[in-house]
């Protein structure tokens, strides 16, 4: 099936009464994230994660993917008015779209945040329809070495691609290997690490993992200070750029969403890499680099394109290999995995009718989300107005209610606090949560992947020195992790959470 | 200080890991054994607190900014209502529980006014409900009384 006759059948599955609602309730839910800064998408995607069991698989991931990709066109909204990024990819659009703003030009950077956001999304997704079906033809001939080796390649690109500590980042996936393998060895029956108790011998479930580690520590950081939300009084006009704005913006546009793009794609890169990359390259780029942090619109427009960019790049490893890239499409896989789908190279031709119904969701889902965000952005301002101890309670009965609803095990909510606690201290100590997600969810692959390889192979681990896919790959694995040692931090933040 | 503990934790969790995966067996006819993976994973956490406890400073976070007086207080009283309603939800069911875990967060942590305790208490509790009991047909924890 070719991609234009995928993407129909995409539209025909999307065109349901329910999985347009759950679509436009994602890109609300994720815009409210966005606006808000008591919380982030992570922590909100994690918290929403249950919701999806009752729905089908296609409404269920469109309404996650929604939330994603709101919270990056939300997150600039409070960027730019009140200087408070909503989330962490908006963190430079507040540079030159709040300096706009005192300029009086809230209205022309929010526009502009709106439309680069719209044109990268699309963009992007176009080349997610078309680089997709092509890469899961080639990943059709990966055997068990291949896969274990694209895998340690994925990781390896993770801890590349961290801030901080490369030391804490290996550690973080070791633990995230370690917390995976608890419970019944599915290949003979053989009990691990699970202390005695039947709790543990279904593994420890990721739900407890994810609302723990995001939801619940992120409560207990902002219950540090009362989270004081700000308004601003002036009224907001003139969205629509101006001929000049048009003229500057369309080229770090694009190049904000080919970067933003390629960034996605590779492991660990993301929407926040992809926007700090595209603002530098802009003010590098600059003919008038001075202009950048007083109100320059290529620097709002770059960042945006990218940062929206690098969601749908992050979604092509996820469906055409089952390798999640960051921490959001972890959570997706875990998703998808719950649903009882298994994405990788045999994902596209054996369900269809669910990889061309997200991506027609996503299609939709960006065109809410413009039509959300522009008209709107007064009504999202106002939401500023609530205070935090009014959603302090919904989230800590959301994460309740989330883990709870996995397994109804009570057990699952002690295990929920006991990872809120120590993702708490560990926050503190700057371990950074993406190298343990994405560790925890590819622990069963990789461990099968190299238990078969071994069994397929009379010399050991040499079968990764006979396949030439993964002697390349390993090798390229042991090249980039050579790097990352010599590597000292550079002074640009790289941390995608 | 804090931090030099953590990794001294680290370093013996992972000795433990290998231990307990060499208990398990590392590889046997048909390849790797259920304590090949853990054994690796166990090695790379040793080396890896090692790592972090000889390099000291150069890896640790200069000056923590760790929670005092008030900011605690908050933190540990939402910590305990996480626990206290774990510890409630299997007899006083979600309905109960939930409210009295609320209110108490919102007037020990939140200081909120108690009215209006009261109403976000209501709110919260009826819209988690709503949604899950209801909406998404979810079966929550009851009470002895039912509800």
């Amino acid at each position: 099936m070719d991609a234009i006759n995928g993407l129909m059948m995409g539209f025909s599955v999307l065109f349901t009464a329910e999985n347009l609602y759950f679509c436009l309730l994602g890109s609300i839910v994720g815009t409210l994230v966005g606006v808000l800064p008591g919380i982030g998408p992570l922590a909100a995607l994690a918290l929403l994660l249950p919701v999806t069991f009752q729905l089908s698989a296609v409404a269920g991931l469109g309404m996650l993917a929604a939330i994603f990709y709101g919270a990056m066109y939300g997150g600039s909204t409070t960027s730019i008015l009140v200087n408070i990024p909503g989330e962490a990819a908006s963190v430079v659009t507040a540079l030159d779209g709040h300096a706009m703003a005192k300029q009086g030009r809230a209205g022309a950077a929010l526009g502009m945040a709106a439309i680069s956001s719209f044109v990268a999304g699309t963009l992007s997704l176009v080349a997610l329809t078309f680089f997709s079906p092509l890469l899961a033809s080639v990943a059709l001939k990966f055997g068990p070495p291949e896969n274990f080796a694209l895998m340690v390649l994925g990781l390896v690109c993770t801890l590349y691609m961290i801030g901080g500590s490369t030391l804490k980042g290996v550690l973080m996936i070791a633990l995230g290997f370690l917390g995976a393998i608890v419970g019944m060895d599915i290949v003979n029956g053989q009990d691990r690490f699970t202390l005695g108790t039947v709790n543990l011998s279904a593994g420890i479930e990721i739900l407890s993992v994810v609302i723990g580690l995001y939801g619940v520590s992120e409560i207990l950081m902002n219950c540090e200070t009362i989270v004081k939300n700000q308004m601003l009084a002036e009224k907001i006009k003139g969205l629509w750029p101006t001929f000049a704005d048009w003229k500057a913006s369309w080229k770090p546009m694009m190049r904000g969403s080919f970067l933003g793009f390629f960034l996605g794609l590779v492991p660990g890169g993301g929407p926040v890499t992809a926007s700090f990359v595209s603002y530098t390259l802009e003010r590098r780029i600059a003919k008038d680099p001075e202009r950048f942090g007083k109100g320059a619109i290529e620097g709002v427009a770059g960042p945006e394109a990218a940062n929206n960019a690098a969601v749908s790049g992050g979604m092509i490893p996820l469906f055409t290999l089952g390798i999640p890239g960051n921490a959001v499409t972890a959570l997706l896989l875990g998703a998808l995995v719950m649903q009882g789908v298994q994405p990788g190279p045999m994902f596209i031709t054996q369900r269809p009718d669910l990889f061309w119904g997200v991506v027609a969701s996503l299609y939709v889902g960006n065109v809410f989300l413009l039509l959300l965000n522009l008209p709107l952005v007064g009504l999202w301002v106002q939401c500023l107005r609530i205070p935090y101890r009014v959603l302090f309670p919904l989230i800590l009965l959301l994460s309740i209610v989330g883990t709870y609803s996995a397994n109804k095990n009570i057990f699952d909510l002690w295990v929920m606090i006991g990872f809120g606690i120590v993702g708490y201290v560990l926050r503190k100590l700057q371990y950074e949560f993406s190298p343990f997600l994405i560790a925890f969810v590819l622990a069963p692959m990789l461990e099968q992947s190299l238990r078969q390889s071994m069994v397929m192979s009379p010399d050991g681990l040499m079968i990764f020195a006979h396949r030439p896919i993964a002697a390349v790959l390993i090798v390229g694995s042991l090249i980039l992790a050579a790097l990352v040692f010599l590597k000292r931090k550079s002074k640009q933040p790289h941390g995608d959470l | 200080m804090f931090e030099r503990i953590l990794n001294v934790l680290w370093c013996l969790l992972g000795l433990a890991t290998m231990v307990n995966s060499w208990s398990l067996g590392l590889t046997g006819s048909f390849g790797p054994e259920s304590g090949f993976f853990p054994f690796i994973c166990g090695a790379l956490i040793t080396v890896c607190g090692l790592g972090l406890l000889f390099k000291g400073s150069k890896e640790a976070v200069p000056n923590p900014d760790w929670p005092r007086a008030a900011a605690l207080g908050r933190i540990s009283g939402v910590v305990a209502g996480l626990i206290a309603m774990a510890a409630t939800l299997p007899y006083l069911g979600f309905a109960v529980a939930s409210a009295l875990t609320t209110f108490v967060l919102l007037q020990t942590v939140e200081r909120s006014r108690l009215v209006e305790s009261l109403i976000i208490t209501v709110v919260s509790v009826a819209v988690v409900m709503l949604v899950f009991g209801r909406l998404l047909g979810m079966n929550l924890p009851r009470g002895p009384w039912g509800w």
